[in-house]
């Protein structure tokens, strides 16, 4: 939800009103009116004041606020012109409108503009003429009183800005819209929903502020009775007039007037057409109970803000054209994001040179790997890899079209595949483990006759059978050993105890699992024993061989 | 967009412009920065720690073990389905061996698991070749060294059956002349060819 606040700093009062919501859907959320010193040799400092204090009071939100003033600092010219755009309106404004104020310097005063009528043929406008010195000197007032007025316009569009937005105004009707100031009233006259005349008449209602009845000490209370009754008749006689010179397609049906609230003006008639208040606000829409007419302009601008009502005035113009914080830094600004984009240009040229030495680097890497492993055929020197193949060679051959680093990876990768080929194909990945040899079963078991030496005496083997079980289902892989053997000593019993001992050593190696003997023999001479089909049944998977030198 | 472009001026299009380039060259300079970063980390000369210097040094290792593989399996003949006997031939007539001819049957397949096939080859003196031999057989530390060499040789060999009989069937008492006739089998585990 969005905040604004419209002010509208009159000679001798503000009104204040800030909104809180959207174009179609808001709320009052603070409003205030006050009196601004006048009359004194300088009332800037005090009327800064009192609009710093109201501002902090109110909690207005100081980036989204307007300012409207007194329209009897402006004069109103008709201007036709050919039918353009409002680009170009704006370029031929002031020249066109130069001569219909000779009052002033045309260098002097902002121009702006509401279309009346616009056709193929011509362009009807409602110039809007205010001198720089007074538009610029409230504006100051505004920033001294610390907020930045983001637009400034007239009490009249304000006030039009809220009628619009009340659906007051009609396609099928017209009115006059009355904004009754303290030195000077605006008068619009609006027909079918739009503006057709806008003027102002240089007389207000201040003669009803009670402030100012107080500083006028010692004045007669009748003469300023009969000052405010002049007023009253003045500006009716001044309405009047404005009802029958208004030139409108529907017929005017009521007068509505806001600000100041003159007795003799509201609820009577003029020309049998009846005046009343102009009530812009939503039920419950958070004014107060009594005395909304002077909020009504206030209204207008803060709505305005929001998005809300269709004249779209625009007096902040050349000069004194809104300036925000970012309009005032923009231009440091594009200075330093030209530096920064210049900086941040440098540093990706910096870096895309660093990053081509470094690939060169890579590049040399690479070329010396290739130059390793393939060697030098011309010269006669043998690469690393002396069995390259053709998958590999072309590879290499496209190296040079491809980064230089994820050639090395790949040519790595390509030989690794290889060289698990290989492997796999030798059978060095251990995926699968070869039967186990009997050549190995063999020699382990005679390794026992060199261990045992002398303790077993002589011994002769006679025959030798070493099988591969190769295992099935439920049973192990194992190597059966069977010799025919003879044992040579003194006599039978020291040979015996000779084959008893090997056998025994036998038996108490870990790859043993079974020790099975026929039964011996005893040389006929006595000196000797021998047996036949010395069945040893092994286990090399038993065998500790963490101990064993890789390789052997 | 009509709005927008109406409140444009030349410093509020400089920032725009610049703003948009300061991105899309940020974008692009902190990507040039981290792939000069990744290649000067990769570049360190520390195989350890270079990734560049140790793929350098892994190609020249990995090549060097190819060439090795290569040449083992060269030397095996056992690749596949090729024939082993050149293999098992060129052993048995090695300076340390010289058992001469050998005559090599080859053994029906065997499956002891799923998907791994023995093959099996039967070996023995070539009876035709060692005729002159047959009554004086064979010295023992020359079919030890065979044997020895056939499982050297190859890592995809084993011998699973051996017999050894004396030329000289003498009694039991009497020592006899270390002189043998001999049959192995050999036999090859390699991956089934269909798995």
């Amino acid at each position: 939800m969005a905040k604004s606040c419209g002010i509208r700093i009159g000679p001798r009062r503000y009104e204040l009103v800030v909104l809180d919501g959207g174009a179609r859907k808001h709320r009052i959320t603070a409003f205030s009116t006050g009196v601004l010193p006048y009359g004194g040799e300088d009332d800037v400092p005090e009327t800064v004041a009192i609009l710093r204090e109201a501002i902090k009071a109110h909690n207005v939100p100081v980036e989204n606020t307007a300012i409207a003033i007194d329209t009897g600092l402006a004069a109103f010219r008709t201007l036709k012109l050919p039918a353009l755009d409002e680009s170009k309106i704006e370029d031929v404004l002031k020249f066109e409108v130069e001569a219909q104020l000779p009052q002033w310097n045309i260098d002097d005063v902002v121009v702006d503009f509401v279309t009346l009528d616009h056709t193929e043929a011509e362009t009807s406008l409602l110039v809007t003429a205010v001198p720089k010195a007074d538009l610029g000197s409230l504006l100051e007032l505004s920033a001294r009183a610390g907020f930045e007025a983001q637009e400034a316009e007239l009490e009249a569009t304000a006030m039009v800005n809220a009628a619009l937005s009340a659906d007051i105004c009609h396609i099928d009707d017209a009115q006059i819209l009355v904004h009754v100031g303290e030195l000077s009233t605006a008068v619009v006259v609006m027909d079918a929903g739009e503006v057709r005349a806008m003027r102002a008449i240089h007389i207000g209602g201040m003669t009803r502020d009670p402030a100012w009845e107080s500083d006028e000490e010692g004045e007669d209370p009748e003469a300023l009775e009969r000052s405010v009754e002049q007023a009253v008749s003045r500006i009716r006689r001044e309405l009047g007039r404005t009802l029958s010179g208004a030139r409108t397609v529907n017929p005017i049906d009521a007068i509505y007037a806001c600000g100041w609230e003159l007795e003799n003006l509201v609820e009577t008639s003029i020309q049998d057409v009846p005046v009343y208040e102009l009530d812009v606000f939503e039920e419950d829409g958070g004014q107060p109970a009594q005395g909304t007419a002077p909020l009504v302009v206030a209204y207008g601008v803060a709505l305005r803000l929001l998005g809300g009502g269709t004249v779209r005035a625009h007096l902040r113009r050349e000069e004194l054209r809104y300036t925000g914080a970012f309009e005032r830094l923009e231009l440091p600004l594009a200075v330093a994001a030209l530096m920064l984009v210049t900086l941040v240009g440098v540093f990706c040229i910096f870096e895309s040179k660093q990053v081509a030495l470094r690939s060169a680097d890579v590049q040399l890497w690479l070329q010396s790997a290739i130059n390793y492993m393939n060697g030098i055929p011309k010269q006669g020197i043998a690469g690393n890899l002396q069995y390259p193949w053709d998958d590999l060679d072309k590879y290499v051959a496209n190296a040079a079209s491809n980064d230089s680093g994820e050639v090395l990876a790949g040519i790595e990768r390509k030989i690794r595949t290889e060289v698990g080929n290989l492997d796999e194909e030798l059978g060095n990945t251990g995926k699968i483990t070869q039967p186990q040899s009997a050549l190995e079963a063999l020699t382990r078991v005679v390794g026992v006759i060199g261990e045992l030496g002398d303790e077993i005496g002589r011994v002769s083997i006679r025959k030798v059978i070493a099988e591969t079980n190769t295992g099935g289902v439920g049973k192990d892989e194992s190597v059966e050993v069977r010799l025919d053997m003879s044992f040579f000593a003194n006599n039978a019993s020291d040979a015996t105890s000779h084959f008893d001992r090997f056998r025994n050593a036998l038996a108490d190696q870990d790859w043993t699992i079974s020790v099975d003997a026929r039964g011996t023999s005893e040389f006929p001479d006595g000196n000797g024993i021998y047996t036949d089909n010395l069945s040893i049944v092994c286990d090399l998977s038993k065998i500790d061989r963490s101990d064993e030198e890789v390789g052997s | 967009m009509k709005d927008f472009l109406a409140n444009m001026n030349l410093a509020r299009w400089v920032i725009l412009v610049s703003l948009v380039g300061s991105i899309g060259l940020g974008i692009w300079g902190w990507s040039l920065h981290g792939e000069r970063v990744a290649l000067e980390q990769s570049l360190v000369v520390d195989p350890n720690l270079g990734e560049v210097a140790s793929r350098a040094r892994n190609i020249q290792v990995l090549s060097l073990r190819h060439s090795e593989l290569r040449k083992e399996y060269d030397r095996e003949g056992l690749a596949g389905q090729d024939n082993p006997d050149t293999y098992f031939r060129r052993l048995a007539i090695h300076k340390d061996v010289a058992l001469g001819g050998i005559e090599i049957k080859h053994q029906r397949e065997h499956s002891p698991e799923k998907g791994v096939v023995d093959r099996k080859y039967l070996i023995s003196p070539d009876t035709a070749k060692n005729s002159g031999r047959g009554t004086v057989g064979f010295d023992r530390a020359r079919i030890a060294n065979f044997l020895w060499l056939l499982e050297d040789q190859s890592r995809r060999v084993r011998v699973t059956n051996i017999r050894l009989d004396p030329v000289e069937r003498k009694d039991p008492w009497v020592p006899n002349s270390d002189r043998w006739t001999w049959e192995v089998e050999v036999t090859s585990r390699q991956k089934a060819p269909d798995s």
